[in-house]
Order: C-alpha cells, then sequence, then structure tokens
C-alpha cells in the first residue's frame, strides 16, 4: 500500500470517526434526558419557581381511543422532562448574555443598569386605568374609624414600587410610550395619596419615607421586594403615625442602620429575581444591605401587639418588626386566609369576618397594611371590606367574605 | 406527536433509530411500517383504521385496475377493449369517489353544515341541521391525496400497483410524511422500498437535515409567531397600518420557516432511514412571479394539482379563456384543501387571479421591463397579502388587518395595547433579520452562487448541528410547545 492509500485511508477513518462521534453526541442529547427520567444520571440544580403539577394519566381503552390519554401524558412527559433544568437555564442564559433580556413569557424583566424587574412591576410603568380612588379612600377612612373606637389603629401603608422608584431603568422595549392618553407616571399613586389625604385617612406614602435612602438601600437591583432599610424606613412612619393613637402600650421609635455587602449569599431574598431568572450566572457582585442589629430600648412586654395584613411583600414589614422588637407580639395575616402566629409560628385558616377572624382583630392593638403600589386598587381592599361589614353592623358577623 | 415535540425527539426518534439501525435489512420496512402505525395511531387513533382499510381498498383497487388495463391491451376485440376500459375507468372512479368522500366527511362536513344552517337562519320556518361536529383527523388531506394518486397513475399506465399490502401501506404511512407530507407519489417511492441505501453517511446528512428543519421551526418560525399571533387575534379598533404590516411580514416569515421547516425534517428523517425524498421548497420568496412561486412552494402539492387537476380539467390546451378558467378552478380548490374556510378558499382565488394577470400581454410587458429584484419585492408583496388571508381566523379579521395595511388607522389603542418587548424582543430582531437575509440572499447574490456556498460550507455546518439541536431542544423546553401550522390541514 503506497503513502497516498494511506492517507486516503486514514482520511476515511478519520471522517467515519468524526460523524460516529456526531451521531452519538446527538443521539446522547436526545435520549438521555429520557433515560435520566428513569434512572437519574447525571445531578442538576433544580429550578427556582413554582410549576404547576401535571399528574400523568394511566392508559385506558377509551383515553387512547379518545387521544385523552395521549395529550395528558405528552404535559406529564413534557413536564418532567429529564433535562429541564439545563434547558431552561440554556434557553434563559442566550436571551439574558446574547440579548440582554429574558423570554417575554417570563416573569422576570430585564432593565437598564443591571436592574431586574417583574413583569408587575412593568405594567404598573404602563398602567392607564382610572379607578376610583375616592371611594376607596373614603372606605379606608372609614375602616380606620371604627377600628379606632374599639382603640384599634389601622395604619395603611403605600409600598413603593421599583418602577416608581427606577422608572427610567425600564428597557424601552417594555415601555408604553406615545400612547392616547399620555399620562405622567405613578398618576395612579398620587391621585390615590390626595384621596386620602382629603378623606384624612391614617396612610403612610412610602415613596416619602425612603426618599432619602440611597437607592440600593430601597430595592436590591436583582430583588422583587423592598430590601430591608426601606422596608424599615416605612414601617417607622407607620409607627410615628399610630404612637399619638395608642394609650395603653408604647409604640417605640426605631433605627433603621444598615450598612452595604459585597458577598452575601445568593439565597438571600434580595437576590430572588436573579434566582427566578433561571439562568447560568456566575455569583452575583452588586452590594445589598445588610441591617445592623437594632437596640432595644424599652421592656417588650409594654408594647402593643400587631397584625401585618398582606401578601409576600408583607413579610419585609413582619421581618422588621421582629427585627426591631417593635411590637410585643406579631401575627402576619397571610392573603386574607391565614393567621400566622410568629411566636409560635401557629398557622390557622382564618376566613374575613368569620368568628376566628374577629377574635384576632379583638385580640391586636396595631394593624398595618402593607399595600404594594403595582397592586393599589387592584386587588381589592378586603381587610377594609370585612372591618366595614362586620363593625358598621355593630359587632355581628353578617357573612364570611371571600379573599 | 410533531416532530418539534420532545416526546418524539427524546423517546420516539432514537427508540426507532436504534431499532431501525440494528434490525436486518430484510425487516427494515417491518420495523418501518410498525413505528409508522405507532406514530399515527398515537395523533389520529381513531382514524388508524379508516386509513388502514382505505390502505387495504387501495392496494386491492390497483392491482384490479392494473389487471383490467392488461387485458384491455390484450383484447382481441376493439369493442372487448373499449369495455374493459370502461370498467377501469369505472373502477377508478369509484375508487377516487371513495376517497375524496372520506376527505368531505372528515374535512368539509362541519364547514358545509354550519353554513348551510346559517342560511337557513335566514328562511322562514325552514328547518335547522342538528349535527355532531366531527374531529378532523390530522394528515387526511395529504393521505387522500396519496392515495387518489396511487390510483391514478396505475391507471395511466405511470405506476405499477403495489405487490403487497404491507409495502402499499408503508407507503401510505410512512411517519416522516404521513400527517403533514411533503405529498408522496407510489412511483416515486416503489423502488425505494426494495433497494436504498442505508450508510453513515446518510444517516449523519439526515439527520442534519432534520436538525436544521427543527431550528427553521423552533428558532425562527416561532419567534416570528411572537409578533403575528397576538395581532391576528387584537380586535380591529386597536390595529393600526404599522401593527397590520408586522403581522403580515411576520407571518410570511413563519409559514415558510414552519412548513418548509417541516418539510426539512421528514426529509431529513426520510434520508436516516435511506430514503430520497423530493425537495418540496425551492427559495420561494426569490420567486419573481407568482406562476414562478408556485413551482418553489410547496411543490408536491402544486405538482399534484398539476397533473392530476390542471391537466385533466385541460390544462392549456382549450385556448386562453379556457386555462385562464382552469388556473383559477384549480388555485381555489388548492385554497381550499388547505381548510374548510372562506379564507382558504378566498386565499386560492386571490392566488388564481394573480396567475391571470401575470398572463396577460400587458402585464407580461410589464414585469419584463422592470428589474429583477422588483419582480420579486412585488411578487413578495403579493404573497404576502395573500398570506393575511391564509392566516386570519374569519374573513372579517382579514378585512380588518388588510384595510389597516391600506392605512386605515386604530380607533382605541387602549383594546389592546402592545409592547415591542413582548412582540418584537432583542431575540427575535436578531433571528428574524438573520431569517430575512437568508430569504433575500438567493435574490441578492444569485441563487447559484448561494447554492455552490451552501455546498461548500456543508461539512463545517454539521458541526453546529449539536448546538443548533441544543438551542432549539432548550427553546421548546423553556418555551412551551407550539404545534406546526400545517398539521391543520
Amino acid at each position: 500500500m503506497n503513502t497516498e492509500d494511506d492517507h486516503i485511508s486514514l482520511r476515511v477513518t478519520v471522517i467515519t470517526g468524526l460523524r460516529l462521534a456526531l451521531m452519538a453526541v446527538c443521539l446522547g442529547m436526545l435520549a438521555l434526558p429520557a433515560v435520566h427520567m428513569v434512572h437519574p444520571i447525571f445531578e442538576q440544580k433544580p429550578l427556582f419557581g413554582v410549576l404547576a403539577d401535571t399528574p400523568c394519566p394511566d392508559p385506558t381503552i377509551f383515553d387512547l381511543s379518545t387521544e385523552k390519554f395521549q395529550s395528558g401524558f405528552t404535559k406529564c412527559f413534557e413536564q418532567r422532562y429529564g433535562a429541564r433544568p439545563t434547558a431552561t437555564r440554556l434557553d434563559n442564559s442566550v436571551a439574558y448574555w446574547a440579548f440582554d433580556e429574558m423570554p417575554p413569557d417570563k416573569k422576570v424583566r430585564v432593565g437598564t443598569n443591571g436592574v431586574l424587574f417583574m413583569d408587575d412591576h412593568v405594567s404598573f410603568y404602563n398602567r392607564h386605568d382610572e379607578p376610583d380612588v375616592v371611594a376607596m379612600a373614603a372606605k379606608v377612612k372609614r375602616a380606620q374609624e371604627l377600628l379606632l373606637a374599639r382603640g384599634k389603629v389601622f395604619i395603611f401603608m403605600i409600598m413603593p414600587t421599583k418602577t416608581s422608584l427606577w422608572p427610567d431603568d425600564v428597557a424601552k422595549g417594555w415601555r408604553r410610550e406615545g400612547s392616547s392618553p399620555a399620562r405622567p407616571r405613578a398618576a395612579i399613586t398620587d391621585r390615590y395619596v390626595k384621596a386620602l389625604e382629603a378623606a384624612g385617612a391614617l396612610f403612610v406614602d412610602g415613596r416619602k419615607s425612603v426618599a432619602s435612602l440611597p437607592r440600593e438601600a430601597v430595592y436590591a437591583t436583582t430583588g422583587r421586594h423592598l430590601a430591608a432599610p426601606g422596608a424599615c424606613a416605612v414601617f417607622s412612619d407607620a409607627l410615628a403615625l399610630a404612637r399619638p393613637l395608642v394609650h395603653d402600650a408604647e409604640v417605640p421609635t426605631i433605627e433603621c442602620n444598615f450598612r452595604m455587602a459585597h458577598g452575601v449569599s445568593v439565597e438571600e431574598e434580595d437576590f430572588d429575581l436573579l434566582r427566578l431568572m433561571n439562568i447560568f450566572t456566575p455569583p452575583p457582585s452588586n452590594a445589598v444591605p445588610v441591617m445592623d442589629p437594632m437596640t432595644e430600648r424599652t421592656p417588650r412586654e409594654r408594647r402593643a401587639d400587631g397584625v401585618v395584613l398582606g401578601t409576600s411583600f408583607g413579610w419585609k414589614i413582619v421581618y422588621e418588626a421582629e427585627r426591631t422588637h417593635a411590637l410585643r407580639r406579631v401575627t402576619y395575616y397571610y392573603y386574607n386566609s391565614r393567621a400566622i402566629d410568629r411566636d409560635t409560628n401557629k398557622d390557622s385558616k382564618v376566613v374575613p369576618m368569620s368568628k376566628e377572624w374577629q377574635d384576632l382583630v379583638a385580640s391586636s392593638t396595631l394593624f398595618f397594611y402593607p399595600a404594594p403600589e403595582e397592586y393599589l386598587l387592584v386587588d381589592g381592599e378586603v381587610f377594609v371590606d370585612a372591618v366595614i361589614g362586620v363593625y358598621s353592623a355593630g359587632g355581628a358577623a353578617p357573612g364570611a367574605v371571600t379573599p | 406527536m410533531p416532530f418539534s415535540s420532545l416526546l418524539f425527539l427524546s423517546v420516539f426518534l432514537p427508540a426507532f433509530l436504534l431499532c431501525y439501525w440494528v434490525a436486518p435489512r430484510l425487516l427494515k420496512n417491518t420495523i418501518a411500517l410498525a413505528f409508522s402505525i405507532v406514530f399515527y395511531a398515537w395523533g389520529a387513533p381513531r382514524l388508524l383504521p379508516v386509513v388502514l382499510a382505505l390502505g387495504v381498498i387501495d392496494y386491492y383497487l390497483g392491482n384490479y385496475i392494473a389487471r383490467l388495463r392488461e387485458a384491455a391491451k390484450s383484447a382481441a376485440e376493439p369493442s372487448e377493449s373499449a369495455r374493459l376500459e370502461r370498467r377501469t375507468r369505472r373502477v377508478l372512479t369509484m375508487g377516487i369517489t371513495v376517497h375524496l368522500s372520506v376527505l368531505a366527511y372528515f374535512k368539509y362536513s362541519n364547514f358545509l353544515v354550519a353554513e348551510t344552517n346559517a342560511v337557513l337562519v335566514h328562511l322562514p320556518g325552514a328547518a335547522h341541521f342538528t349535527w355532531k361536529e366531527v374531529a378532523l383527523p390530522i394528515g387526511i388531506s395529504f393521505l387522500t391525496f396519496e392515495e387518489i394518486s396511487y390510483l391514478v397513475d396505475v391507471y395511466r399506465g405511470h405506476a405499477r400497483p403495489a405487490r403487497s399490502v404491507g409495502r402499499y401501506l408503508l407507503f401510505l404511512m410512512l411517519f416522516p410524511h404521513s400527517i403533514a407530507g411533503p405529498i408522496f407519489r407510489w412511483k416515486d417511492l416503489e423502488s425505494q422500498l426494495d433497494v436504498r441505501e442505508h450508510s453513515l453517511e446518510n444517516v449523519v446528512d439526515g439527520f442534519g437535515r432534520f436538525t436544521l428543519g427543527l431550528a427553521k421551526k423552533v428558532l425562527i418560525a416561532d419567534a416570528a409567531a411572537l409578533a403575528s399571533d397576538p395581532i391576528f387575534g387584537a380586535p380591529a379598533e386597536a390595529i393600526g397600518p404599522g401593527l397590520a404590516w408586522l403581522a403580515a411580514g411576520a407571518y410570511t416569515l413563519q409559514i415558510y420557516f414552519d412548513f418548509s421547516g417541516y418539510s426539512d425534517m421528514a426529509i431529513g428523517l426520510g434520508r436516516m432511514a435511506g430514503f430520497r425524498f423530493k425537495e418540496n421548497f425551492n427559495n420561494p420568496y426569490s420567486a419573481a412571479s407568482i406562476t414562478d412561486f408556485w413551482q418553489r412552494w410547496h411543490i408536491s402539492l402544486s405538482t399534484w394539482m398539476r397533473d392530476y387537476l390542471y391537466i385533466p380539467l385541460g390544462g392549456n390546451r382549450g385556448g386562453e379563456r379556457r386555462t385562464r378558467i382552469n388556473i383559477v378552478i384549480v388555485f381555489a380548490l388548492s385554497g381550499f384543501w388547505h381548510g374548510a374556510a372562506w379564507t382558504f378558499l378566498v386565499w386560492g382565488i386571490f392566488h388564481g387571479l394573480l396567475g391571470v394577470a401575470e398572463r396577460t400581454p400587458l402585464m407580461k410587458r410589464v414585469r419584463a421591463a422592470l428589474p429583477h429584484f422588483v419582480n420579486v419585492a412585488v411578487t413578495m408583496l403579493f404573497v404576502s397579502i395573500g398570506w393575511v388571508f391564509f392566516r386570519a381566523p374569519n374573513m372579517a379579521t382579514a378585512w380588518n388587518i388588510l384595510s389597516a395595511m391600506c392605512g386605515r388607522q386604530a380607533t382605541n389603542v387602549e383594546a389592546t395595547f402592545f409592547l415591542r418587548g413582548s412582540l418584537l424582543p432583542n431575540q427575535s430582531i436578531f433571528v428574524l433579520s438573520f431569517a430575512l437575509l437568508l430569504l433575500a440572499a438567493p435574490a441578492l447574490f444569485g441563487e447559484d452562487r448561494v447554492r455552490s456556498l451552501g455546498v461548500r460550507v456543508r461539512p463545517f455546518a454539521l458541526a453546529l448541528v449539536p448546538f443548533a439541536l441544543a438551542l432549539s431542544i432548550a427553546q421548546l423546553v423553556n418555551g412551551g410547545f407550539t404545534p406546526l401550522i400545517y398539521f391543520k390541514f
């Protein structure tokens, strides 16, 4: 065999080897996720966020003939797909690192200057409806009067949203500009604040509370909820508002000291939007605020019991109330359906206006309702309606309000 | 089970390839038929017995037609020959009628009953048809055309009848084409059922072609759908000229990359099993006329229409007037074949009228005077306008989009407000710009140059296959599943 034949033979061998390798890689990419579903063969970091559970159907002749089984099995298979975490992270990473965005059907929006938003933040930025703020403010005032007549103080807290504080960081593609009628941003909040002032309601405009703080102390660029100093500032103003109205307990002044720290664990709440993006990323480098321990000035026993009402945003107020020991006992009335006693961690179902709900109201003095700006007059004020429903009728419970 | 579903990619395809490759040559057709039946049964279990029964009927009819033809040819008496010819034609007519009846029942009965009832509503005292909706089985339109072409080709003597039921069923149900084309002809595939090349080179090339199709569908067509779908679904008062043109343009890209991607996947799958399928697309958006467009778009359908409808109607043999009528009839029926709705019929007639207009001396002179790229651009414009009818869920939506394209302003932007970030994210802009460049390249640089460049870069392009596959799977997993457009036909 001469040298030329050797070369040809070598070339054929190399090409064949390359072809086999290519097919092995490709078939591996196709089949291994399915094998992994049956026999796990590789480690993957789980995805953050909620995936609706899809049950896997049992095959029956009827379901097979009507394609019900096929569609159910396909959904079940796709949800349990073996490479789902890796594939999801790959797709999101391409969108993020190559195009500075997230796929449009995802919850997280990438803004400028490294600021991450939630789609609800962006919806608030673009919000153009005209809710009846005067009627709602009147209801808040009415509920506060009814509770005050029973020695209880109800503070309505407008929690500033990220797009309200950093509107310029909303990426241009997600801005609703040039539409008709053009209206200034945060117009709804301004109108609501004016209506609350006109009604004489007890409320904190959180935007003012945080105005003097550096922006990273109000919201971490990678966080969904107010950062601790921001929440603390709003809570501090709420306590100041309640202080003159509480006579049988002490409402302390709190200090919201903090420092900015780098290298904080990504598991911290200030990185929740970053985690929710589900991308391949190095550890975050942005500084996030860390609260310094607060000094307790008076014995805790002399302080008032408090209830924090709300959604996930309310946790920030709960944490500040606990960190500052500003309240004797903290109960978190979560989504108007669960009362969580933070001392005992007892979690009980409490339907608005029910006897348990009335007991909850009766057992506390202070009520804090941190209402996120993006949901103002969207969610409805279940607690406000319940108070009016129960106490304007003289304390009788006419029936349960569905949260 | 579309090719772009995780179940197909992760379970069906690897299982098929494994079984097919390890099977001895004699068993490969059996394996292919078994997987094809499972594939079809998964998507249309209730039609499976019908398809199998029709396959068996076709097999016997085809053989009977062939025997009658032979007998007619060898008949001693001319009268006997004529009698046998008439009988052959009757058998053929019966076979075609059976297939068209099945198609009419499954595909058009809902539409006909609904439209009849819509008319009866306006007649005082008229009865109203009560009707239980018939579910449209996947692939019925493609199967019907393939079955008819088989019988006609055997009748014409262009093809031999199938030697066995299994071979005919394999032709009919071979999973790469059974549910969304391309439309096969028995005479093209018959010899490959006996002899075809099984080689590693074919497998690699086929897999590369399959991945190209998958990427076209998942990475490009679905990106275009992000822009077109919401606008076509929006209320009329929310759509102005900008959005209407965006919808039409995005859908023009979407349908090409979706359907040609599907055809690439079908051709690639066939290649992996040693089959050589005919191309179904040839740079259709580089066409310089509507006639040219139909020689490049869904070639298996347009050639079927030419051979089994246009030519039997008389083609261009009956004078110019008759030719024009034939063109409009063929395009109208082609449109209606795509779906039982007025929009498809209008789309077909629109193309038919454009085809007729191109045949006028005036238009011939105008087109000859214009530079090539202007002709391409004008053709693209009319094709895009036609796609509005094709995509719109009803005629009202089509008119709304078209009137907005002609300048009608939105009257209520609050009704549906679109954000650029959701209609056209940066990734879509990049992908669609790239797609436009791909489409424009043959017209800009010459088809031959682009084709030869494609041949030169092919070995390097194969190295990109794993990346394209990974990105496509990642997007399928992350973006949720979107079905192929041509599945509904």
